[in-house]
């Protein structure tokens, strides 16, 4: 008789369709897993979240995910996004004050998470499916948190283990490395409570591991890294010199928002082409303005791309299968990010693996810079001031021009220690083996 | 972006006063449409609160000075005149009869008038202020606002599907989720 396969629930709210900039790491830990011969089940959030809510829906990235992963899209309640008072249900929309307080009881003592109606259906469908057909371990990705919740509801109701991955930090604001709520809030408490329970958590960088073992020594054992790391089926190996007479392209690919220096960035690119460095180079933005569409013509604004600038071209969104020719239309890319040091961020190891110069735009301390140290066309600049980025800017054009190929073929070397798989392997190797021992 | 809290009665004032300045402390524009000043006393709103007021309850429907006249003062006054001796109890029925039967109705009629002239008074300052403002958000913050808006909000709303319409001015969203 064949052995069974073992069975991975994984609850991932932001999964494809979901455009989401966390939607990659889900999408291969759960290729990955049924390439490696486990039974795969993604609870991930409703259509109608993509669709109407976040407006970032992307069909081409469904066709992405291994047919055998088994995908539901449990419901959840909007009370936070609905935004028309005539889709308002009978009690809310009669008893908004009532609906509000019950909301926010809820919220307060059940669990702290505005999507928590998205975990309780989730963990109603996970044992509903354990039932039929027991699941070996889950893993939950988080954000959002309430995934956090109803995995460890599920573990101790189907007695098995689970594992919690912290794509994003839950009580550490990264982006200002302060905690993110106040000590009495019910999130620290859950937080605990979660990681006391969990088999492993899995952390994207060692500084957020070592915060999360400061905060929870009683946990710190369990705590792994698990890198972000490029898809291959996105980046292509392929490697194009700029040609001489066509002038220079310096490319932001990926989504934008608040956080990131763009003030610096553009500055920057206003003095290298004024000094005459790199003459007729463009600056390009390729990627979506925020994570919701309906929030993009404001943050647009807010940002300063909503005016003409010469020479700066935001041309908007890519398919991910196009992403490639994005690349390939570029000649040195633009890493910016709102960096602290526990911000990796997914898009660094795409970079690398085109092998073309990266010119840093972040604050000094940012995660990506363990990573883009050993990456032989790594341009830093001395500060965010738009003078030294000038200067980082032309180096790195000047590297563009020079086009060697033995060191592009160095940088390339480098990223391909740092695809997505590479970084799996020894989480799932480490799940298979966790399986096999609570078997006997 | 733009945000109009609609509240003709300012009947939730300490709540209103709370949450105009939450959404100005956000970054929003604020707008506020209410009644008057007076209906707020106690709660002061945030100086950057831009205010419109309604001013409905200064209106009242004067009635035709022949109605007054002839079928509320002269009536009742020949009444009076007449009711002395031994009429005087017929007088006083007679001029109870009178306030039962035409001046009540007279009464009636005037306070419909009235709360017509305030409501359609209130119905066009809050549409104009809707329409002329083009707010993003549009806080119906009491019972009597949505009954304010009922009869353009709909057309609007198809019209802008982006505009946001709650009945409290509250955290939505997460632009950081994903």
């Amino acid at each position: 008789m064949a052995e069974r396969r073992p069975r991975l629930l994984y609850l991932a709210f932001f999964f494809p369709p979901s455009r989401a900039s966390g939607v990659f790491r889900a999408r291969a830990t759960a290729n990955y897993f049924v390439e490696q011969g486990w039974d795969v089940t993604v609870l991930r959030g409703p259509d109608r979240f993509f669709d109407e809510i976040t407006g970032a829906r992307d069909d081409a990235m469904t066709d992405t995910v291994d047919p055998r992963v088994e995908v539901a899209a449990p419901e959840m309640d909007y009370f936070r996004w609905e935004t028309d008072v005539r889709e308002y249900g009978r009690f809310r929309g009669n008893f908004p004050g009532a609906a509000r307080a019950w909301f926010n009881w809820k919220q307060e003592h059940v669990f702290p998470d505005k999507y928590q109606g998205w975990g309780t259906a989730a963990l109603r469908e996970g044992l509903r499916r354990h039932r039929k057909d027991p699941f070996d371990l889950i893993v939950a990705t988080g954000n959002p948190f309430a995934s956090f919740g109803s995995a460890w509801a599920l573990s101790k109701l189907m007695r098995r283990p689970f594992v919690v991955d912290y794509r994003d930090s839950w009580t550490l604001d990264q982006f200002k490395n302060a905690d993110m709520f106040p000590p009495e809030h019910p999130a620290w408490k859950w937080e605990r409570r979660i990681l006391r329970s969990a088999a492993a958590s899995l952390h994207v960088n060692d500084a957020m591991r070592a915060w999360h073992a400061g905060k929870y020594p009683e946990a710190a054992d369990r705590m792994q890294v698990v890198l972000n790391g490029w898809d291959p089926d996105v980046v292509s190996d392929e490697q194009s010199s700029p040609d001489e007479d066509r002038p220079l392209s310096f490319s932001f690919v990926g989504t934008l928002t608040h956080v990131q220096p763009i003030g610096s960035l553009l500055e920057a690119y206003r003095l290298m082409t004024e000094r005459g460095d790199h003459a007729g180079a463009q600056l390009d933005f390729y990627g979506h303005i925020g994570f919701f569409a309906k929030t993009e013509a404001d943050l647009k604004a807010d940002l300063g791309l909503d005016k003409e600038l010469p020479g700066v071209t935001v041309r908007g969104p890519v398919p991910k299968p196009a992403i490639a020719t994005a690349y390939a239309a570029s000649d040195v890319l633009v890493f910016m990010t709102g960096g602290s040091k526990y911000v990796t961020t997914g898009k660094v190891f795409e970079y690398m693996a085109t092998g073309k110069p990266i010119v840093s735009v972040h604050e000094k301390g940012c995660a990506a810079e363990e990573l883009l140290r050993g990456y032989p066309l790594w341009f830093e600049p001395a500060s965010l001031d738009p003078e030294d980025v000038a200067a980082a800017m032309a180096d790195a054009g000047d590297a563009a021009r020079k086009s060697d190929p033995d060191t592009a073929a160095r940088a390339r070397a480098y990223a391909q220690s740092f695809t997505r798989y590479a970084a799996l392997a020894p989480f799932e190797q480490w799940s298979r083996d966790l399986v096999a021992k609570r078997k006997g | 972006m733009n945000v109009l809290f609609v509240a003709p009665s300012g009947a939730r004032a300490k709540a209103l006063a709370t949450e105009t300045r939450r959404a100005v402390d956000a970054g929003h524009r604020v707008l506020l449409v209410a009644e008057g000043e007076s209906k707020l006393d106690g709660h002061e709103l945030d100086g950057r609160v831009q205010t419109h007021w309604i001013g409905s309850s200064r209106l009242s429907y004067t009635e035709p000075r022949a109605t007054r006249l002839f079928r509320r003062r002269l009536p009742l006054a020949v009444l009076r005149r007449v009711g002395r001796g031994p009429l005087r109890a017929r007088a006083r029925r007679a001029a109870k009869d009178w306030r039962e039967r035409v001046v009540a109705p007279l009464d009636a009629e005037q306070k419909t008038r009235t709360q017509r002239m305030r409501r359609d008074r209130r119905d066009a300052v809050v549409r104009e202020q809707v329409q002329g403002w083009a707010p993003d958000w549009v806080v119906l913050h009491e019972p009597l606002a949505v009954e304010a808006v009922a009869g353009f909000l709909p057309a609007l709303i198809a019209e802008r599907p982006a505009l946001r319409t709650t009945y409290a001015f509250e955290e939505l969203w997460d632009e950081t989720d994903g």
